[in-house]
This record gives structure tokens, sequence and C-alpha cells, in this order.
């Protein structure tokens, strides 16, 4: 029972990585489909595209980031692993839940933002632009998350 | 099917809406001097191969591209049916008859359909209807025997047409496209609209008319029925009452400006698809818009063949998508 801090703090941690991930690998497999849609057509449009698909892969580099830092702050990536009480590892858990939660929405979100915006950029290949403004302001509602997450988990004591 | 497994789709069709006609493009084109010059034109718009000058070429060659890009495009091709469905059973009238008159039907079916065409005129010609798709396997037959007892290609028509608005009033209260639904369900009403209008003029008995109109959305069957019988004013008066009264109104001028009407709420109804993203709607607008187009181009290059006036052509020319 002595490890039970410990395995929360590890849930948390894999759950940010999971759920954030799932939520990135949804919306860029979404805006990669739109891409190669708008590719088929015009081969030109590669550079304005692929950072519409890169927006929404960055909610699963939050969740990997702050996994990172709990194995870091946890001691399981020097070797030397702290002694957490259950009620720490809570604290890790409940800190790493903003990333996952809103990484997995908004991941999948922004790809359809995104994905909107390749048909956008496919008729009107000028509005890039304003395709990448629209997805990139659904990656607030996940940089917020992930600056919680990335605070709170170097607060615990 | 998720709405968003048609995110490769709908954007090869958005790249394929920039190379659309726009109104003023085919203003330019109506306005051209003479039949060449307007083909001219339409090749600057990447419409035609340089020197193209035969019509039925060019307008076959923007079909079997519009086919195409929808069926490289779309997830799952079963669902491209319910956009040929007139089609389908046009080219089964087509087979029908040829096949009563013994002529090849190949030159007078018509692009794009789902058919197999070779299979349906070989069915035909062996009456072998079972091995038709369903629904004209059915229809077929009893067109067919309608055909031979009454010796009359009209009542076959009438039974294939019933079919037909039959089978898109099914497929739009299947459909989860709720775009899809309402174009299908403007279609049926205004080719009922057509039918009662026939109806009315060649002065069809009720039962006639009745068999003849199929299932209506908007209107009321029995009520467009019965006006169609008591004559074209009770026809029109009766419409003027229905959402309709706009396509009354052109009817009221003539059928080429109803047609017109007809073809133009289509596209507008089409036009709502702009703002959709996702899902079958923008697949489902781009067919119904770029035929609108082929055929406007059908009808401005027919008329300056035949030297009409421009401002005649202006007044046939149909509301374009973009």
């Amino acid at each position: 029972m002595s490890n039970v801090g410990l395995v929360l703090a590890l849930v948390g941690a894999a759950a940010a990585v999971i759920f954030a991930g799932i939520g990135s690998a949804k919306g860029v497999g979404m805006v990669g489909q739109a891409s190669a849609g708008a590719l088929s057509e015009d081969t030109s449009l590669f550079g304005k595209v692929l950072i519409l698909q890169l927006l929404p892969g960055t909610q699963g580099l939050y969740g990997f980031i702050i996994a990172i830092f709990v194995l870091i702050r946890t001691g399981l990536l020097s070797g030397t692993v702290a002694e957490l009480t259950w009620q720490q590892g809570l604290l890790y858990f409940v800190a790493c839940l903003p990333i996952a939660v809103c990484g997995l929405l908004s991941g999948i979100h922004q790809g359809k933002v995104a994905a909107a915006g390749v048909s956008l950029v496919a008729k009107k290949n000028d509005q890039s632009g304003r395709a990448i403004t629209m997805a990139s302001l659904v990656e607030f509602y996940a940089i917020l998350p992930f600056l919680i997450s990335f605070l709170a988990v170097f607060r615990i004591g | 099917m998720k709405e968003t497994d048609y995110a490769y789709a709908v954007a090869r069709i958005r790249a394929n809406e920039s190379r659309l006609l726009t109104g003023a493009m085919l203003e330019e084109i109506v306005a051209a001097p003479s039949y060449d010059a307007a083909l001219k034109l339409l090749s600057s718009f990447g419409w035609a191969q340089d020197g193209e000058t035969d019509v039925s070429a060019l307008l076959r060659a923007q079909n079997e591209q519009l086919w195409t890009l929808l069926r490289e495009s779309v997830p799952d091709e079963n669902e491209l049916p319910v956009l040929t469905a007139l089609n389908d059973f046009y080219n089964l009238k087509a087979a029908l008859k040829c096949m009563l008159t013994d002529v090849d039907p190949a030159p007078f079916y018509v692009q794009p359909t789902t058919l197999d065409l070779s299979a349906v005129t070989d069915a035909m010609q062996k009456h072998a209807f079972e091995k038709l798709p369903q629904p004209l396997a059915d229809c077929a037959k009893d067109a067919y025997e309608t055909a031979c007892r009454t010796e009359s290609g009209q009542s076959a028509d009438v039974i294939i047409d019933a079919a037909a608005l039959q089978c898109l009033y099914r497929q739009a209260e299947e459909t989860d496209c709720d775009l899809l639904s309402q174009m299908l369900l403007f279609i049926c009403d205004s080719t009922n609209i057509k039918i009662a209008v026939r109806c009315a003029r060649t002065k069809k008995d009720l039962s006639f008319t009745r068999l003849a109109v199929g299932p209506c959305d908007k209107l009321d069957r029995d009520a467009l029925c019965l006006a169609a019988v008591q004559g074209e004013a009770a026809l029109l008066e009766y419409l003027h009452a229905t959402p309709y009264r706009d396509g009354a109104a052109a009817l009221k001028k003539s059928t080429t400006a109803f047609e017109k009407w007809c073809d133009d709420s289509l596209v507008a109804l089409c036009r709502e698809a702009k703002y959709t993203f996702f899902g079958f709607e923008p697949i489902a607008a781009y067919y119904f818009a770029k035929t609108t187009e082929i055929k406007a181009v059908r009808i401005v290059l027919c008329a300056k063949q035949s030297g009409v006036a421009t401002d005649i052509i202006r007044e046939r020319v149909r509301a374009l998508y973009v």
C-alpha cells in the first residue's frame, strides 16, 4: 500500500498522455483526410495545409510534457523514486486532469476547425491566414489547461 | 457514416467549387457574338478543350468528370445512387421504349447513372426484369405489361415516373442529411406540379392524374389532382395558396419560366451547403450545382448554334451556385 501515491501519480501522467494524445490523433487524422482531398486537386497547397494539420497535434505534446514533469517530480526518471503519500499521489493525478480532458476535447474540435479551414483554403487559397487564425483560437483552450496542469505539478510538495 | 468521414470529400469538392462558372462568366458567354466565341470563352474558363466544337461531347465530358470526382471522393459509393435516381428511371424508360420499338437505346441513355447500362439493355431485351436492380425491377415489369396491354407508351411512362417519385420520396425520408432531404422533396413537389400541369393541359381524368402524380411534401396530393382535373386556372389558383406561390407565378408566364424557377430554387437550396464543412450535404449540393451549370451551358450553346437572340437566351439561363 506504500506505493499508492506513486500509482496515482502515474495514472495521472498516463491519462495526460493518453487522452491528450487521442484528441491530437483524432484532430490530426481528420485534418490529414481533408488535406489529402485538397492536395489531390492542387499540390501547391501543401505548405498551407501542413500548418493546419500540425495545429491539433500540440495537445498530445502538452500531455506528454506534463507526464514527463510528473515522472521527474516523482523521481522515476532519475531513478530515485520519491516516497509519495496517497494524498500527494492524488494531487498529481488531479493536476494532470485539466490537460487530459481539455486536450482530448480541444484536439478533436481544433481538428474540425482546421479541417474546415483546409476546405476553405482548397476553395480560396489566399485565405490560409484566416483559416490558421480560426484554428489557433481553439489552441487557447489547450494552452490554459496545460498551464494549470504545469503549475499544479510543480507546486505539489 | 460519421460526418467527419467526409473531410476528404468536402475538401476536394471545395477545391472544385472554385472552378464552377460564376454568374458573370455565364453572362459573358451569353453575350458572346457567336457560337465559336462562346466556345472560346468556355475554353478560357477551363470548361472546354481548345478546338472542341461538339456540344454533346463537351457536356458528356463534364458529366463524366463530375461523376468520376464524386466516385473518387465519397467514403462510400453506395450513397451516390440517391443523386442519380431520376436519371436511372429515365434510362429505364429509354430502354423500355427502345425495346418495344426495336431500336438501340444507347444514344438515348443519360449520364450520370449508377446503372450498368449494357446490363439494363440486355435485361430489357430478354424480358429478364428480375435482373434489374430494385426498385427498377418491379416497375419495369409493370410498365412493360401495361405498355403491351394498352399499346400506349404513355401508360408505361406514367408508371415509371410515379415509381421514380416514390423512390425519391422514400430516399428523402430515409436520409440523415437534412439538406439532401429538402432537395429531394423539392424535386418531388416540382415534378408533381409539372405532371399536374400536363394532365390539366391534356384534360386527363382524375384516375389517370392520381396514377401519374406521386407523393408530395408541401402539397396536398388529392387537392393537386382535383385542381389539375378542373383545369389549368384552378391548378394555378391552388398553387398560389401553397408555399409554391412564386412557382405558380412563373408557371403563369410559361412552362419554360417554371422550369427555370425550379432549377433556380434548387440551386438556392444548394447554397445552404456552402456553410457546411462535413457530411454529405456539400457533395449533394455540388452535384446539383454542377448539373445545373451543365444544363445552363447546354441551353446557351444550343441557343447560340440556332442563332437565338441574346435577350431570349438571358431569360432562360439558370441561376448558378457560385
